[in-house]
C-alpha cells in the first residue's frame, strides 16, 4: 500500500495502469462584483462537475443533469432541456421520486418549486412516505417534514389526475444545522471532482494538478483544492444568539479532526449589518469548547458563494476559519454565533482537508503543479473523497469566467 | 515482466533502441475560438488530417499509422510516453493541448434531428476494450448554429447499458473542428459511475442545432501546455510529471486544444518520444 519508491511508483503508473485523469471547468455565474483578495466556493457554481447546494440530500434536484437520479412513473413526466425541469402533461396522477440517505423521525427543510400550474388539486411532497403541505398554485414552498419509515426514504412529488400540467424545479432537502457528511457515491457526490473511485487497499495520491482561466478578469488568481468532508447547513444570518449544531453524523474522512479546517460560505444574501463570527469547536485532540482565535469580521456581500470571512478588510481571515491557539483540526462543530442580527441571510459552514493549491497567474496561461518533482508531497486523496475547489480572487471575476483544468491522481 | 521497474531501464532501452522520436505540424485552416475546445486532428499537417470518414452513425476506427506515428506494435513490452515539446508560432497562445488516443467515432450525426439517432456498434473499442477510463467528445465536422442540448445514451465501463449522459448545451462558435460540447470541458459529462464508456447506442438532441458532427470515444494521455508564442514548452512525463502514459499498441495520437483565440493558420509545431521495455 502507497508507493515504497520511485521505482514502484513507475510501476504501478506505467506497468498497472494506476492513474485517473479528471478535467474540470466552473463557470461563475452572476457573480456579482467581486472583490480581490477575497474568497469564493465554486461549488455553488455550474460546469463540471455540476452546481450543487451544500448539504442537498437530493441528487440532481436542479435537473442540470436531466432526470438523473430521479425515477418517473410515466412519459407524462418529461425533462425539458430549455428550461432544465421536470413537465407535467396529462389527466393521470404521476409521481417524481429518488431515493435518499434520510432518517427515520427526523426534521429536514424540504424545498421546491411548482410554476404553469394547470387544472385543479394538491400537488404534494413527501419524505419517507411523510406527506407535507397541500399546494395548489404556483409557487416555491419550503416546509419541515419529519422523514416517515418507507424503506429507501424516498422523496416524492405527487401529482394529481386534476392538474393537468405544471412543472416542477429546484428540489431540496437538507437536514438543517446538522452536519451532513459527504462521500462520492452518496451526499455531496454532485459536487466532486472524480477522482478514480476506491482504491482500497491500495492509497491514492495526487500527482498533477492543472489550471488555467480564460479571460483576464479570472487572473491573478488562486485555486485551492480541497476535500469538501461535509457540511453545516443553512445557518441563518438573522439571528445574534449562539445556534447549536447537530452532530448526529460525523465526519467521513480524516475522522479525528487532525488538518480538517473550516470556511462558511453565503447562501443566501444577508443584509448589509456589519457583523462579527464566532465558532465552538471540538479541536482534534479532542478538546471541546474551543473558541476561533481570533475575532472574526463578516464582509456585508450580496454574493452566493462568498466566503465572507475572507479578504482584505481588518478582521478578515481566509481561505479557513482561525483556529484557537496550537489546534490543528476541527473535529467537529458544536456552536456557531453572529455578533448581530441581519435582515435574512443564510450561510453553509464546509469542513474541509486542504490538499493542493495553484495560482493562475496571467490569462489563459496554464499552471502547472507535480506534486512530486515540484512540491514534493503527494497529497492522499482517500476514498469517498468529495474534491472542491475554492478561488481566491486577485480581480472582479466577471460573470461566466471559467476556471478550468484538470486533476491527475495515481495509487499502489 | 514489461514496463519499468526502475530508472536506469528506461536508460537501458533507449540505449537499446527501444525508443522512437516523431514529429508534429498541425496548422488549422479554420478558426478556432478562445477557451472552446478544439479537435487538432482534423486540421492540415502532419500527420494528415483526419475527416472522420465513416458509414453513417457507424462505429469506425482509425488507423494508427495516419496519427503521430508512436514506433509500431511492441507488445510484449509495454510503450510509453517519455518526452513531448510544442511551441506555437502566432496568436492563439497560451494555449493547452491534450494528446488523446481517439479509439473510434460515429460519424455523419445529423443535428437538425430531434429523434433518437442510434448508433451502430459494428465494432468494438480496439483498445481499453472495458472503456475504462474512456471518454466521448461531440466534434463539429460541419458548420453548425448550436445552442441545443443534446445526451448520449450509452454503455459505461461496467457494462451496464443505458447510461444517459448529463444533458449538454451546444456552444455557438459555429467552427468545424470544434468540441460541441465545451461548455463541459473537454469531454461529456458521464452519469454515476464516472470511469468510462465502453460503446455508444444512440445521441438525442432536443432542438435543430444545425450541421453534421461525429460522436469520438478516446482515452486522454497528458497534457501539455504552450505559455508564450514562440517559446517552446517541454514536459518529461519521468521527470517532470512522473506517471509516463501507456500508449497501447494500434494507438492512433492526436491532440485537442483549448486555445486563447483564433488558430487559423497558425503553426502547432512539435515533438514526442516514446520508450517502450
Amino acid at each position: 500500500m502507497g508507493f515504497s519508491s520511485l521505482d514502484d511508483m513507475i510501476t504501478e503508473v506505467t506497468a498497472n495502469g494506476k492513474l485517473w485523469r479528471q478535467d474540470f471547468i466552473k463557470a461563475p455565474s452572476n457573480i456579482g462584483t467581486v472583490v480581490a483578495g477575497r474568497w469564493y466556493d465554486l461549488t455553488y457554481f455550474a460546469g463540471m462537475p455540476a452546481a450543487y447546494q451544500h448539504g442537498n440530500m437530493v441528487y440532481n434536484g436542479n435537473f442540470d443533469a436531466g432526470s438523473g437520479g430521479w425515477t418517473l412513473s410515466s412519459g407524462n413526466l418529461v425533462w425539458t432541456a430549455a428550461t432544465s425541469l421536470i413537465t407535467k402533461s396529462g389527466s393521470a396522477q404521476e409521481t417524481l421520486t429518488q431515493n435518499t440517505e434520510c432518517v427515520n423521525g427526523v426534521t429536514y427543510s424540504v424545498v421546491y418549486t411548482i410554476a404553469g400550474y394547470t387544472g385543479s388539486g394538491n400537488i404534494v411532497i413527501s419524505l419517507g412516505g411523510t406527506n407535507g403541505s397541500n399546494r395548489s398554485a404556483n409557487g416555491t414552498y419550503r416546509e419541515n417534514i419529519v422523514c416517515g419509515a418507507t424503506a429507501n426514504a424516498p422523496l416524492t412529488v405527487t401529482i394529481p389526475t386534476t392538474v393537468t400540467a405544471c412543472t416542477i424545479d429546484t428540489i431540496a432537502v437538507h437536514r438543517e444545522l446538522g452536519f451532513t457528511p459527504y462521500v462520492d457515491t452518496g451526499v455531496g457526490r454532485e459536487a466532486a471532482i472524480w477522482h478514480g473511485g476506491n482504491v482500497s487497499t491500495d492509497t491514492k495520491h495526487l500527482v498533477n494538478f492543472g489550471a488555467w482561466t480564460q479571460a483576464a478578469v479570472g487572473a491573478p488568481s488562486v485555486l485551492l483544492l480541497v476535500d469538501m468532508l461535509g457540511c453545516y447547513p443553512r445557518i441563518v444570518t438573522s439571528s445574534a444568539s449562539s445556534q447549536a449544531l447537530n452532530n448526529t453524523l460525523t465526519l467521513p474522512r480524516y475522522t479525528s479532526g487532525a488538518g480538517v479546517r473550516a470556511y462558511y460560505a453565503i447562501n443566501t444574501a444577508p443584509g448589509a449589518t456589519a457583523q462579527n463570527f464566532s465558532m465552538n469547536y471540538t479541536n482534534s485532540t479532542p478538546t471541546a469548547g474551543r473558541s476561533l482565535g481570533a475575532t472574526v469580521a463578516a464582509t456585508a456581500s450580496a454574493i452566493v458563494g462568498h466566503l465572507s470571512h475572507t479578504g482584505v478588510a481588518a478582521g478578515n481571515f481566509g481561505p479557513f476559519l482561525p483556529l484557537g491557539l496550537g489546534d490543528s483540526g476541527i473535529k467537529s462543530v458544536e456552536s456557531v454565533q453572529f455578533s448581530a442580527s441581519n435582515a435574512s441571510g443564510i450561510i453553509d459552514l464546509v469542513l474541509c482537508k486542504p490538499l493542493a493549491a495553484i495560482p493562475i497567474t496571467t490569462a489563459f496561461v496554464a499552471s502547472e503543479r507535480n506534486m512530486l518533482a515540484q512540491m514534493f508531497s503527494l497529497p492522499r486523496i482517500y476514498d469517498g473523497a468529495v474534491l472542491g475547489l475554492i478561488v481566491q480572487a486577485g480581480a472582479v471575476i466577471s460573470t461566466a469566467t471559467s476556471f478550468q483544468g484538470y486533476i491527475e491522481a495515481a495509487w499502489g | 515482466m514489461s514496463g519499468f521497474k526502475r530508472n536506469r531501464e528506461l536508460v537501458a532501452a533507449e540505449a537499446a533502441g527501444q525508443s522512437w522520436f516523431s514529429s508534429f505540424r498541425k496548422v488549422p485552416a479554420i478558426a478556432t475560438a478562445q477557451g472552446h475546445w478544439a479537435d487538432l486532428s482534423m486540421s492540415p499537417g502532419n500527420p494528415k488530417p483526419n475527416y472522420y470518414v465513416g458509414a453513417e452513425l457507424t462505429s469506425t476506427a482509425l488507423a494508427s499509422s495516419t496519427g503521430i506515428w508512436t514506433g509500431g506494435n511492441v507488445s510484449p513490452c509495454t510503450k510509453h510516453l517519455l518526452t513531448i515539446g510544442a511551441a506555437s508560432t502566432g496568436a492563439g497562445t497560451p494555449c493547452t493541448l491534450t494528446l488523446c488516443d481517439y479509439l473510434l467515432f460515429y460519424p455523419l450525426i445529423d443535428m437538425d434531428v430531434t429523434d433518437e439517432q442510434n448508433f451502430e456498434n459494428t465494432i468494438p473499442l480496439p483498445r481499453y476494450t472495458d472503456g475504462l477510463g474512456v471518454q466521448a467528445m461531440l466534434i463539429a465536422t460541419n458548420p453548425y448554429i448550436g445552442g441545443q442540448t443534446f445526451s448520449i445514451n450509452y454503455t459505461n465501463h461496467l457494462g451496464v447499458s443505458g447510461q444517459i449522459s448529463r444533458p449538454v448545451v451546444t456552444n455557438t462558435i459555429t467552427f468545424i473542428g470544434t468540441t460541441l460540447n465545451s461548455a463541459m470541458g473537454p469531454f461529456i459529462p458521464l452519469a454515476d459511475p464516472r470511469e468510462g464508456i465502453r460503446s455508444a447506442q444512440s445521441i438525442t438532441f432536443t432542438g435543430p442545432n444545425g450541421g453534421l458532427a461525429a460522436l469520438v470515444l478516446v482515452k486522454p494521455i497528458a497534457t501539455l501546455l504552450i505559455r508564450e508564442i514562440t517559446a517552446w514548452t517541454e514536459h518529461d512525463f519521468v521527470v517532470n510529471k512522473l506517471d509516463a502514459p501507456r500508449i497501447v499498441d494500434g494507438a492512433y495520437l492526436n491532440f485537442i486544444c483549448n486555445p486563447n483565440g483564433s488558430l487559423a493558420a497558425v503553426p502547432v509545431i512539435g515533438y514526442l518520444q516514446t520508450i517502450w521495455n
